[in-house]
């Protein structure tokens, strides 16, 4: 990061090369939208490099710092796009097709991915960055801005509520 | 450990005994080998392989070259922001560039007795200029 810091081109493409996939992974598992997802990974490398001088080292992980960038740019999109997004979930669930035209995979997995979509943005967060992205508690509270106590709060109730709501379409008795 | 103890634990940190607080991790694993742990538990586990192998990410063909085409030919327009917090004249400077505009405006200026007049001379000045100039054309 040092080298990005003073311009350094190949040092930059290193640098995506290590941690594109990942943010990418993030941001799509925080908007489901393929378009979406790659518009923000790349503004959050634009803005990596832009302003690469304002990351102090001693101060954040580099990696705590690049997913507070990524972070922020979705809640703007979801601030932005509320209404929208509103929206196309309803179009999508008017015409989805009929459950008995999917395979059983398929219809999880929408499941799945409307469960996660329906969360509340700072549980939806913390529950992608600790139990899919593998950060640990810290980092994902350094990234959300909340403290360790707050961000296993709100992933419990990120499971619970998602257990709730795919209780019908899988069995997970006694969860 | 209860029932509600050790659900709360699974709700909080995942099936994954490692991510488990280390001080009373022991409890939860003696808890897990019940039978009720041990259903909680294996459910707990099917949900995180429920949602880690559904949430599959779709792999973003060329965005790299993307992003580095963009990066090498587009402008930040918060630039300045970095350019801010380089070294410490730049902030300096921009605070004393006001500074150095009132001193020269201050200096510059005839001098004058009293606070409407001096106000008077800054505010209107081009003004008289400008009618002056337009009543010399009218004649």
């Amino acid at each position: 990061m040092r080298l990005v810091q003073t311009g350094d081109q190949q040092a930059y493409t290193r640098l995506l090369d290590r941690h594109l996939d990942r943010v990418h992974g993030y941001i799509f598992r925080m908007t489901n939208n393929r378009a979406d997802a790659e518009d923000i990974a790349q503004e959050t490398f634009l803005r990596v490099w832009h302003r690469a001088r304002t990351f102090k080292p001693g101060r954040v992980r580099f990696t705590t710092w690049l997913h507070r960038i990524a972070h922020n740019l979705c809640v703007d999109a979801f601030r932005k796009r509320r209404d929208t997004v509103e929206t196309e979930i309803d179009a999508m669930a008017d015409g989805a097709p009929a459950a008995d035209e999917l395979s059983a995979a398929e219809e999880r997995r929408r499941a799945v991915h409307a469960g996660i979509a329906s969360l509340p943005e700072r549980q939806r967060s913390a529950l992608v960055l600790c139990q899919l992205q593998g950060r640990s508690n810290r980092e994902a509270a350094e990234i959300i801005g909340v403290s360790v106590h707050a961000l296993e709060s709100l992933i419990a109730r990120a499971r619970r509520t998602l257990k709730t709501r795919l209780q019908s379409h899988m069995n997970l008795e006694g969860v | 450990m209860t029932n509600e103890e050790f659900a709360e634990r699974l709700d909080r940190y995942g099936a994954n005994p490692g991510d488990w607080p280390r001080e009373d991790r022991a409890a939860g694993l003696a808890f897990a080998k019940t039978d009720p742990g041990r259903r909680q538990l294996e459910a707990a586990c099917a949900f995180d392989a429920l949602l880690t192998e559904t949430l599959v990410v779709p792999e973003p063909i060329g965005l790299k070259q993307r992003i580095l085409a963009n990066a090498h030919s587009r402008k930040d327009p918060m630039d300045l922001v970095s350019w801010l917090v380089g070294p410490l004249w730049r902030p300096i400077a921009l605070a004393a560039a006001p500074l150095a505009v009132g001193f020269t405006l201050g200096f510059t200026y005839p001098e004058t007795d009293s606070l409407e007049e001096a106000v008077a001379v800054i505010a209107f000045s081009e003004i008289e200029e400008v009618n002056g100039a337009a009543s010399e054309e009218d004649l």
